[in-house]
């Protein structure tokens, strides 16, 4: 089964192949993120290199989601109204069934403290906005591996 | 009259050739008196026989023979009283016959009954120091020859009692120097007014043997109680003696020292009460006051009265004269000691006043610089919202994601990709920048070899060289060279300072960073051959948005914070940064780390559990 390839972009015919192998399984990524405009970015992004993507706006609604779709990773915003992305990735790490999935975290708080917090929360990484979309994908394909 | 056979003119002469021989081997007074009187009864017979001195303008018996001592302490004879008055007055010699014919006459003790009496004065060079006074139960006792040897002994008794007397305020005099000499060295060492004034009224009444002493203080133009001793000051606290009023005033005002036998006579004199409600007044008979001047001002007065008339002799003015020269000068000292004390009290209390108002101040701009803080820190989460739509967006349309872009398009996508860089650059120092300002910019210290982080900052440095098509070349020694960092902010520190060396440098010119062992620090120096900078921007140059004013600058995108940023880091890292630079030629940026085992000035500290989850994170 391909991990390694799937929605990356063929640099030498410049199309994008969903997976090389011929892998029919994509991956699930859920972004929970409470700005439209920047959760449609990341779908897009997402879903050119070939992952399915499943939207929350709130972080009840990622948990949620988490629980029941079990994706394969979790993009995360950080700063959303009601439950901030610490405490999602909190309460994420603390059920048995959502603690292993890796959670990159997508934030505008670009202090080196915020990055300690949010690595304290259970998150992998810890990317700042605005991001390069480039690093985003290599760092999803790193935690998937 | 004679008791022997002997010729009375020899016997007077031995008589007289023993007391002479006697009384000038003394110069105690009582010695002489007590021998006088002995020796005048046991040789010439006679009943009574007593000395009277004169003490003022009174006759004080001071010994005599016949008479008990209590009859002799009462006998105080004015001059023109009684025979031995009027004796002392006219200063002639009397014989009275029948004393009981003689109005005169004042019987000392009624036990003997005396019926004649001879009184000769003692006299030295004209002036009258006593009388000789002799007394017996006889009617006409004496005669002639009587008087002869009594004038011969008063005579010789003269001399005897003078120098006796002369001695006896010699010592006086040389007791008062003493004292003056004492009580001088005493306040002129004190700083305290108080306790001069105190010192002062004690040696008065003590040295003047007086009932009342005060202190008199001068204050636009009245008298004021300083001091006193005998009575009670706190009667008197309102008390204010106008100048030239009473007897004290008068002196304050002239500045001329005055002694008053009998002020009972002097309509000046004003009498105190002894006590608040007692309507007595004091018994004072004679006073005595001195000014106190200093520097030509008058600052008072020193005052001491007696019950007994004519108590002070001009022996004391000059005594009170000399104490009062001291206590001006010594109360002046005191007083501008107590002024430069008040002063530095004054001095320290608006020092804690304006202390207290620049704590108060400053924690009102901590509190602003807070709010500050808090507030750049809030915008800059709020625009990278914005941010990260439209970098992400263009950044899709300009690698043709979503559709093929003329060459037109594809420049135009690449600035506004360039700018909103540059934007988030800014929004990133202005947090910096921030936090540098308000003293919440953390930076943790750990052990970095500086090697290991040059060869892999190469990789990015050739990238930013090659895209401005710059010669870039980085000479440092192979081996490894550990420094207090945090690879971070060093990462931070060679990013802004290259790139902007490559941002002022025209194409095909090169860059060299160059890094040695300087002692305990390395030292890092960042050379160009771009425009250089003016000497009069060198001093600014790290400055917060200062930017070099040239044609170049706006074309360049620099944020004006860059090297404000980089200099509190070089000097968070306890390390130092400078600049030289020649115009045309191009400019030198040096900064130095310490080596490791060199202890920063400046380390800031965050937990040791932060620092392992990012290396765990890395």
């Amino acid at each position: 089964m391909c991990h390694k390839t799937c929605g990356v972009i063929d640099k030498q015919t410049d199309t994008r192949v969903l997976c090389s192998w011929g892998c029919e399984m994509k991956k699930k990524i859920l972004i929970v993120e409470d700005e439209p405009n920047i959760s449609k970015l990341v779908s897009y992004i997402l879903e050119t290199h070939g992952f399915e993507v499943l939207q929350a706006f709130i972080g009840v609604e990622g948990i949620e989601m988490a629980k029941r779709e079990k994706p394969d990773l979790i993009v995360l915003d950080v700063m959303m109204p009601k439950m901030d992305g610490f405490e999602v990735a909190q309460n994420l790490k603390n059920e048995q069934i959502t603690k292993d999935i890796p959670i990159i975290m997508l934030s505008s708080a670009a202090q080196f403290k915020d990055k300690v917090k949010g690595l304290e929360s259970g998150a992998m990484d810890y990317i700042t906005k605005p991001f390069d979309k480039d690093e985003l994908i290599e760092k999803i394909n790193e935690y998937l591996k | 009259m004679n008791i022997s056979n002997e010729d009375p003119t020899d016997k007077n002469l031995k008589i007289l050739i023993k007391i002479a021989r006697c009384i000038n081997s003394t110069l105690d007074i009582d010695t002489i008196l007590k021998y006088l009187v002995d020796t005048v009864i046991k040789e010439l017979g006679y009943d009574v026989c007593s000395i009277l001195l004169k003490e003022g303008d009174i006759l004080v018996n001071k010994t005599g023979y016949g008479l008990t001592q209590q009859e002799l302490s009462k006998i105080r004879i004015k001059f023109g009283e009684g025979v031995t008055g009027m004796v002392a007055q006219m200063g002639k010699p009397e014989i009275i016959n029948d004393v009981s014919k003689d109005e005169r006459y004042v019987e000392f003790s009624n036990k003997l009954r005396c019926q004649s009496e001879m009184a000769v004065p003692i006299i030295v060079d004209q002036e009258l120091i006593g009388v000789f006074n002799i007394e017996d139960r006889r009617k006409n006792a004496f005669g002639i020859k009587d008087l002869e040897i009594i004038t011969a002994v008063a005579n010789e008794a003269a001399v005897a009692i003078r120098n006796a007397k002369t001695k006896e305020s010699l010592d006086i005099f040389n007791k008062r120097l003493l004292r003056l000499y004492e009580t001088g060295k005493h306040i002129t060492s004190s700083l305290n007014v108080k306790a001069i004034l105190q010192r002062i009224v004690d040696t008065v009444a003590d040295t003047l043997n007086c009932h009342m002493v005060s202190f008199m203080m001068l204050k636009h133009d009245h008298l004021y109680i300083g001091e006193t001793y005998g009575f009670d000051a706190k009667y008197y606290t309102d008390l204010k003696i106008p100048l030239g009023k009473g007897i004290t005033g008068t002196v304050a005002q002239t500045g001329i020292p005055e002694v008053v036998g009998d002020v009972t006579k002097d309509t000046r004199y004003i009498p105190y009460k002894r006590g608040k409600d007692s309507s007595a007044y004091t018994p004072i008979k004679s006073e005595i006051c001195v000014p106190i001047v200093y520097k030509g001002r008058t600052m008072g007065a020193i005052n001491a009265e007696s019950e007994h008339l004519n108590h002070f002799t001009h022996e004391d003015l000059k005594f009170l004269s000399a104490l009062g020269d001291q206590a001006g000068s010594a109360i002046e000292n005191a007083r501008y000691y107590e002024r430069i004390k008040n002063f530095n009290k004054e001095l320290k209390h608006k020092i804690d006043e304006a202390t207290i108002k620049l704590k108060n101040t400053n924690v009102e701009l901590e509190r602003l610089n807070r709010i500050k803080s808090d507030f750049v820190s809030t915008v800059s989460h709020e625009l990278r919202t914005p941010m990260t739509s439209i970098v992400g967006y263009i950044s899709i349309m300009a690698d043709e994601e979503v559709g093929k872009l003329t060459d037109q398009q594809k420049e135009f996508m690449h600035i506004v990709m360039d700018e909103s860089q540059r934007l988030t650059r800014l929004i990133s120092d202005l947090l910096d920048i921030s936090k540098i300002e308000s003293g919440k910019m953390k930076i943790d210290l750990e052990s970095v070899d500086l090697t290991e982080f040059v060869n892999k900052f190469k990789v990015k440095a050739i990238d930013m060289a090659e895209e401005s098509k710059i010669h870039l070349h980085i000479n440092h020694p192979s081996e490894p060279i550990m420094i207090h960092g945090n690879a971070d902010r060093i990462d931070q520190i060679f990013t802004n300072l290259l790139s902007n060396a490559v941002k002022f440098s025209e194409s095909y010119k090169n860059v060299i960073v160059d890094i040695q062992h300087k002692g305990d620090s390395v030292q890092v120096d960042v050379k160009d051959e771009g425009q250089g900078i003016p000497k009069d921007q060198l001093d600014m140059i790290f400055e917060r948005f200062h930017q070099v004013d040239s044609n170049m600058n706006r074309s360049v995108g620099g944020t004006g914070l860059g090297l404000a940023i980089t200099r509190h880091l070089v000097e968070a890292h306890g390390g130092k940064i400078s600049v030289s630079s020649e115009e045309g030629k191009g400019s030198t940026f040096s900064f130095t780390f310490l080596k490791n085992g060199i202890k920063p000035s400046v380390v800031a500290q965050e937990s040791k559990t932060q620092e392992n989850l990012l290396q765990k994170a890395v």
